[in-house]
């Protein structure tokens, strides 16, 4: 159990992969922890696109990389990026994480992953969005427990107008939709931890907002 | 249209079952909403400005508006748009009722569509208030070449 839970707690979001390809049978092993997910009324929706194709990743990673530009640049000319990193003192770095946000770089890194896995759902089935997160994460874990690292990276497909541009290119018909691309390799950057809030600030008792007294 | 109590119940409920699907990410699954309307007038323009002019009008010839106008910064980029007597308005006041933030503007939408597709430039909503008491709407959106 110990383990399992260190797996969860040591994975961590990898955008840098080192120039190694990722072997299919590892994929499988990833695409197999995934199939084994919840599914509401065992409605399975969950189907996946191993892309390689440097032209695909390229196009993906440009799609990518507008939806986030688009985004990040909206909240740098309204200023509310730069309330968002008051406590960063580091002038230069400050200049930098604005560069790679409004330029879109912060989610380009996908045309760099060795491989990437688009999880895609069928849409007749009644829970889509639980069953293919929970499909992801399983994938996720499993990717970080066979050595690899992985991103979800839904910057190419959380707006409609980059949605539709990666559904003509990946060819998804009509009654599909794509939940988000999974960039795997084998990582290449060992990122800390990000901050998460304490279990006291989450756990309720009974009902909302009721904490346990001392 | 949406002044009628029946649409505004239908289209108001509508949004609050996006906003409660995804929060605040619902924003970008609606910003095409109300391109099907524009895309079938006319637009003409040659320039990001000539283009906004264009749709302005066809929204107030087809009474989504009652007026609109805009001003830029200083680099250019940063638009500052105002809308006055939208016909999104009883939605928006409903939706305020229930907690629900306004995350759809389908002027802008309609009218940011046409730019990215004419000028090939990019476009984003940055924020939408809406003013009940006075009707008006201020929606600060940006428009840049994307590199």
């Amino acid at each position: 159990m110990e383990d399992l839970l260190k797996i969860i707690k040591t994975r961590r979001s990898i955008r840098r992969y080192k120039k190694k390809d990722v072997p299919d049978e590892l994929l499988e092993k990833i695409i197999e922890a995934g199939r084994w997910s919840p599914s509401g009324d065992n409605g399975q929706p969950w189907r996946f696109i191993i892309v390689r194709d440097p032209e695909t990743k390229k196009a993906l990673g440009k799609i990518a990389a507008e939806g986030s530009g688009r985004r990040f640049t909206a909240e740098y000319f309204t200023g509310r990026m730069q309330e968002r990193f008051e406590g960063l003192k580091d002038l230069d770095k400050k200049d930098k994480a604005y560069k790679k946000l409004t330029s879109g770089e912060v989610s380009s890194f996908l045309a760099n992953a060795p491989v990437i896995i688009i999880v895609c759902a069928k849409l007749d089935v009644w829970d889509v969005p639980y069953d293919s997160a929970m499909a992801t994460q399983n994938m996720v874990l499993m990717a970080h427990a066979l050595g690899l690292g992985s991103c979800v990276v839904v910057a190419p497909v959380s707006d409609m107008r980059d949605d539709i541009k990666v559904m003509k290119l990946l060819k998804i018909p009509h009654g599909y939709k794509v939940i988000a691309p999974l960039a795997i390799g084998y990582p290449d950057e060992s990122p800390n931890p990000r901050p998460r809030l304490s279990l006291k600030e989450i756990i309720f008792y009974e009902e909302f907002e009721r904490r346990r007294e001392k | 249209m949406t002044d009628s109590l029946y649409f505004r119940d239908i289209v108001s409920s509508l949004e609050k079952v996006l906003y409660y699907e995804r929060g605040s990410g619902s924003y970008f699954r609606a910003t095409m909403i109300g391109k099907d309307f524009i895309d079938r007038e006319r637009i003409e323009g040659k320039t990001s400005e000539e283009v906004i002019e264009s749709c302005i009008k066809v929204m107030r010839e087809k009474n989504i508006v009652k007026d609109a106008s805009y001003q830029k910064d200083k680099n250019g980029t940063l638009f500052t748009f105002e809308i006055n007597g939208c016909i999104h308005l009883p939605v928006e006041e409903k939706l305020k009722e229930e907690g629900v933030p306004t995350y759809i503007c389908p002027p802008m939408n309609m009218t940011l569509c046409k730019v990215r597709e004419m000028m090939d430039l990019a476009v984003e909503i940055a924020d939408i208030t809406v003013n009940q008491d006075d009707g008006r709407c201020i929606i600060r959106v940006v428009v840049f070449e994307q590199k």
